[in-house]
């Protein structure tokens, strides 16, 4: 076994010398090996956390949801199984005062089993107990920030006063109340019966949460109620339901984050491939010295493989290491804001794969080198070794690409988004042949001009790109792809950080104000004149729900991803005697302001095309426990939801509503010093009105937003770095091969400046060539992914086109600049020197 | 007899065509002789050389060295044949870069197993006057260290054969006289064959034979060194 040993020694050795410049490939490989860990890990954890918590998130083994009224004893003994103990909360949207001011709130009213499953906490822990026995509310410390309250004092909401008996810090089931648009309160329904908070006209969500016995399958209970009641007025959910709704968000999420990952991995093993491509070169003299010197193929076989192995474990290792810590940091970091506890999952899977994957790409880049210098042959060291640039032979070559080509098949196979992979494989290998065959073109148009003669220097550089052959296209290949790559980065990033961005109102209202009887308006627009606040727009409103579309009922009914939600709860909709002013429709026509006819509905053209509507189709609401059918008369523009106005999905003819009850909604605009005072006098006077505080509820979602396009961005500038280090290393790695050039030139005469002007020549060309394609593929790849994975329309910020080629302009010609100057510091002496 | 070649032919199939380096070449080697090779440049010395050392295979004729038949030998079997039998010395020194002048020397007795390497290395790199320079690279050596490391490297196996292709080439004068004193002086101390390929004609009658190059055969030389005199 003396080869073995031998190899070893020779292989540590050749590492231990280092010199490879591979510090920031690895640093590229190490940061996409950890991407692709982290990706399945997060998502791993999420998914399992959330099945294990689903039921605690949704207060118990079912839910049953209504509007409006509760589901009353005799409904539930009716619809549940025998031994099935129930808990009860209100939820609704009110207002929390002191004397001179207040805050909109979402208070939730529990009963005195709440929570069947796990456990309120609060601060001090005793003030949960103390819920029950007398009038007490705990409530997030936000609130108590904003009125200036300490536990021990009092505050109002409605009718009712409650002592703060201590902060809120944890609700177990504060997913199922939904987006709360206000700190949170807690107190005991009891205290708050008899008062018109929890009356017929107030907008009050029931939640019955309900645990059955052990014998009783969730599922199977959900199912009977819905066979039942089909066209019930309360909706039921079981705890595995809940957990699809947050795949799909992991999948959505997910689907980014491994296209990053995989850019990552694509960059880093292409910036490795260049790099020990140039190392081969180097490596070449010693294998043929060795082989000179009786060195069997087996050991310098051996050896290689050996150092091969090493290097991708220096890489992989740490790689590994913080794929998995970085999730595990992100999570503990990001615990406090989260609805549920994630505890950290790690499958062997998790983790085997990507690591495959990485193993499989690395090796693929790593392989073609060491064959290529495998073959070096001992007789070149009676002649000069400079020549022909390694190649490795058909078969390793071939054996790459199946490597790439299996692990790239893994990678789509496993992806939450099969789609996304598939789309990025078939884009990377589109930018490939079309960067292939401009390599050909360039090398073609460089002979040509090479040998067409004219001016000095233009000829001169065509001649370095015409030789340099494989030396030429190598980079070209390189930079191309990773310009590409980053172009597709950088534009969706920055297109998803927008899309973010645009869905949020630039100048909204100040308030929406709701639920205000139809008898109290002429009192609000009073009270608004006296807080100097202005009232944008108010519109009559029923609560409604889409019980079916064209006749099919709506669980039924076809309908597309992205207007889903507009199925999912009871929706305000209004009527509505003419068009707005500057209403634009269409198709059909808006209903004669008397229409007397039978009910007619206009609908918003995104949700039409979502049921597949058109004019003269049925639509049918339940509202108010009515089931009313429409036509749909007319289509309106999209509505532009980021203006921050009223505006509604659907809009009916007014006939039959306008004598319903219903209520008015209006926009209000305030200054944010009159703010509380307003809230306060329409808690006063108005009693059921009730404020979402918009400016609010703006502000925290472009907190989070921000959060999300910080990420984006952070995704861009990894990949714009990967792709700089492509760049760097390539250049680094024609160092080799322009070395002699430089130096003969010199010593024929040429001046630095010619030189460096000659050197900036040829990069500007391959930059230019590089830009073009890697900006086309790129661009056509993120217009394909934005279209068909997250269905936006491609209309990519210029700056995100346009950065990348200007970066594959500049960079090549700044660092060939550098890396010229750099040679140019050697003496031409060298050309004597020995070797 | 070390070496024989008999009716060798060597021609060198390139993409530019054919190029016929040598035709019928017969040449023996005793045990403990040195020949030198003289020639013009392009004759085909260096491609000589590397037939003997198993690193070209002859078009035609047989390659004998040590009683072992070179066009028999596969790769491995050639590469072990080298290791035991042949020392190369070349023009550019070729060391390894990376190495030390001591693992650069220790490189041929590790690849044989030998457990001992770095000790009987540096025992190596003291008959070449260099034990003080062992831990340097190559770049930091002059011309002439660097073919004094080389030429350690060559006898580290005390192979029975050297091959030398134009050893001082490279060196000045002076230095190069210090070297190939040297490599005569070991090569009598072990008995070693010499085959050197030269353009100094002092070299050349440093040795027992001078043969030409020419025309893709070796002729002997002793006739008209004996008119010069
Ligand atoms: N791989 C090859 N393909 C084609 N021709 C080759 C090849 N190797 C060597 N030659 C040619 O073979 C001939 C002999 O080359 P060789 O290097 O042996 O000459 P040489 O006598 O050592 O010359 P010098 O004194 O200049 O070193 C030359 O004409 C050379 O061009
Ligand atoms: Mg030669």
């Amino acid at each position: 076994m003396t080869g073995g040993w031998t190899a070893l020694r020779l292989a540590r050795r050749s590492l231990a010398r280092g010199g490879y410049g591979l510090a920031l490939v690895y640093a590229v490989l190490v940061v996409a090996a950890a991407a692709m860990v982290a990706g399945p890990v997060t998502n791993r954890s999420l998914m399992e956390s959330a099945r294990s918590q689903a039921r605690t998130m949704l207060g118990g083994d079912l839910l049953l949801e209504a509007t409006g009224r509760p589901l009353d004893g005799g409904e539930l003994v009716a619809l549940l199984p025998a031994g099935a103990r129930i808990a009860t909360v209100a939820h609704l949207m009110t207002f929390a005062r002191t004397d001179d001011q207040a805050v909109t709130v979402s208070l939730e009213a529990v009963d005195a089993d709440w929570p069947l499953v796990g456990r309120l906490e609060t601060d001090p822990p005793q003030a949960a107990s103390r819920l029950h026995q007398e009038p007490v509310a705990v409530a997030e410390p936000a609130l108590l920030a904003r009125l200036g309250l300490e536990p021990g004092d009092t505050l109002m909401i409605g009718p009712r006063r409650f002592r703060l008996a201590g902060r809120l810090l944890r609700q177990p089931d504060r997913l199922a109340g939904g987006l709360a648009l206000g700190p949170r309160v807690l107190v005991a329904r009891r205290f708050l019966e008899d008062t018109p908070l929890l009356g017929p006209a107030a907008f009050v969500r029931w939640r019955h949460a309900v645990v059955l016995p052990q014998a009783s399958e969730p599922a199977a209970v959900a199912e009977a109620i819905r066979a039942r009641a089909p066209e019930a007025r309360f909706r039921v959910r079981t705890a595995e339901e809940l957990v699809p709704q947050i795949a799909r968000l992991g999948a959505r999420l997910g689907g980014f984050a491994a296209l990053v990952a995989l850019v990552l991995l694509a960059l880093g093993a292409l910036a490795l491939h260049v790099a020990l491509m140039a190392l081969a070169r180097l490596r070449r003299h010693e294998v043929a010295v060795l082989r000179a010197l009786g060195a069997e193929g087996r050991i310098i076989d051996r050896w290689l493989v050996l150092e091969a192995v090493l290097l991708l474990a220096a890489a992989l290792g740490p790689g590994l290491l913080l794929g998995v810590l970085l999730p595990a940091l992100g999570l503990s970091l990001a615990a406090p804001g989260l609805p549920l506890t994630i505890t950290l999952q790690l499958r062997p899977v998790d983790l085997l794969l990507p690591l495959g994957v990485v193993v499989a790409v690395t090796l693929a880049a790593l392989l073609p080198p060491l064959a290529a210098c495998r073959r070096a042959a001992p007789a070149r060291l009676f002649r000069t070794l400079a020549g022909d640039p390694p190649e490795a032979p058909r078969a390793v070559r071939l054996a790459a690409a199946g490597l790439v080509l299996t692990a790239g098949g893994l990678v789509v196979a496993t992806l939450p988004e099969r789609r996304l992979g598939l789309l990025l494989a078939v884009g990377l290998m589109a930018a490939l042949a079309l960067l292939a065959l401009a390599g050909r073109g360039l090398l073609w148009l460089a002979a040509r001009l090479a040998e067409g003669g004219g001016r000095a220097r233009l000829v001169l550089a065509a001649r370095t790109l015409a030789r340099g052959g494989e030396g030429t296209r190598a980079p070209l290949l390189a930079l191309g792809l990773a310009i590409a790559l980053a172009t597709t980065t950088l534009a969706l990033g920055e297109r998803l950080r927008r899309e973010l961005v645009d869905r949020l109102p630039a100048r909204a209202a100040s308030l929406f104000l709701m639920d205000i009887r139809p008898e109290q308006r002429a009192e609000l627009a009073q009270l608004l004149a006296r807080h100097q606040a202005r009232l944008l727009q108010e519109a009559p409103v029923v609560r409604a729900r889409v019980v079916a579309i064209k006749g099919v009922p709506a669980e039924e009914a076809p309908v597309a991803d992205d207007v889903r939600w507009t199925l999912q709860a009871d929706r305000v909709i209004t009527w509505r005697r003419e068009a707005l002013a500057d209403q634009r429709l269409l198709a059909g026509a808006w209903w004669p302001p008397d229409d007397r006819g039978p009910l007619k509905v206009a609908v918003e053209a995104r949700v039409a095309r979502g049921y597949g509507l058109a004019i003269g189709d049925s639509l049918t609401f339940n509202i108010l426990g009515r089931t009313l059918t429409a036509r749909v008369a007319a289509i309106r523009a999209p509505v532009d939801w980021t203006r921050g106005r009223l505006d509604f999905v659907f809009v009916l003819s007014p006939g039959l509503l306008a004598q319903a009850p219903h209520s008015w909604i209006a926009a209000v605009e305030v200054a944010p010093a009159q703010e509380p005072a307003l809230l306060a006098a329409l808690a006063r006077q108005l009693p059921g009105v009730s404020a979402v505080p918009l400016r609010e509820v703006v502000a925290r979602v472009r907190e989070v937003v921000d959060q999300g396009a910080r990420i984006l961005l952070l995704a861009g500038v990894l990949v714009v770095a990967a792709a700089l280090v492509v760049v760097a290393t390539g250049i680094r790695a024609s160092e080799a091969e322009r070395r002699p050039q430089l130096l003969i030139l010199r010593a024929l005469g040429a001046t630095r400046g010619e030189l460096v002007a000659l050197e900036l020549l040829t990069f500007t060309v391959l930059g230019l060539v590089a830009a073009a394609c890697g900006v086309l593929a790129g661009g056509l790849l993120a217009a394909a992914i934005a279209g068909r994975i997250f269905h936006l329309q491609p209309d990519f910020a210029a700056w995100t086109l346009l950065g990348p080629a200007v970066l594959a302009l500049v960079l090549p010609a700044l660092a060939g600049a550098l890396s010229t100057r750099r040679l140019l510091r050697l003496p031409v002496g060298r050309l004597f020197a020995a070797g | 007899m070390l070496v024989e070649l008999v009716g060798v032919g060597l021609t060198f199939h390139g993409p530019a065509g054919p190029v016929e380096v040598l035709r019928g070449l017969d040449f023996t080697l005793e045990a403990g002789e040195a020949v030198a090779v003289v020639g013009r440049s392009g004759a085909g010395k260096s491609s000589l050389l590397a037939l003997m050392a198993g690193i070209e295979r002859p078009s035609c004729g047989r390659v004998r060295v040590a009683g072992i038949d070179l066009t028999t030998l596969d790769e491995d079997a050639l590469a072990r044949f080298r290791r035991r039998h042949v020392g190369l010395l070349f023009q550019n020194f070729h060391l390894i870069a990376g190495m030390s002048a001591e693992e650069n020397v220790a490189l041929p007795l590790e690849l044989n197993g030998h457990r001992q390497a770095r000790a009987r290395a540096r025992e190596l790199l003291a008959q070449v006057g260099l034990l003080h320079r062992r831990r340097h690279r190559p770049a930091e050596l002059s011309g002439g260290e660097q073919q004094r490391v080389a030429l350690a490297r060559a006898l580290a196996l005390d192979p029975p054969l050297v091959l030398a292709d134009e050893p001082t080439g490279n060196l000045d004068e002076v230095t190069a006289g210090e070297v190939l004193e040297l490599l005569f002086r070991l090569r009598a101390e072990r008995g070693t064959a010499l085959l050197l390929v030269t353009h100094d004609r002092e070299v050349a009658r440093r040795c027992d034979r001078i043969l030409r190059l020419e025309r893709g055969r070796l002729w002997p030389e002793r006739q008209r060194q004996a008119e010069v005199l």
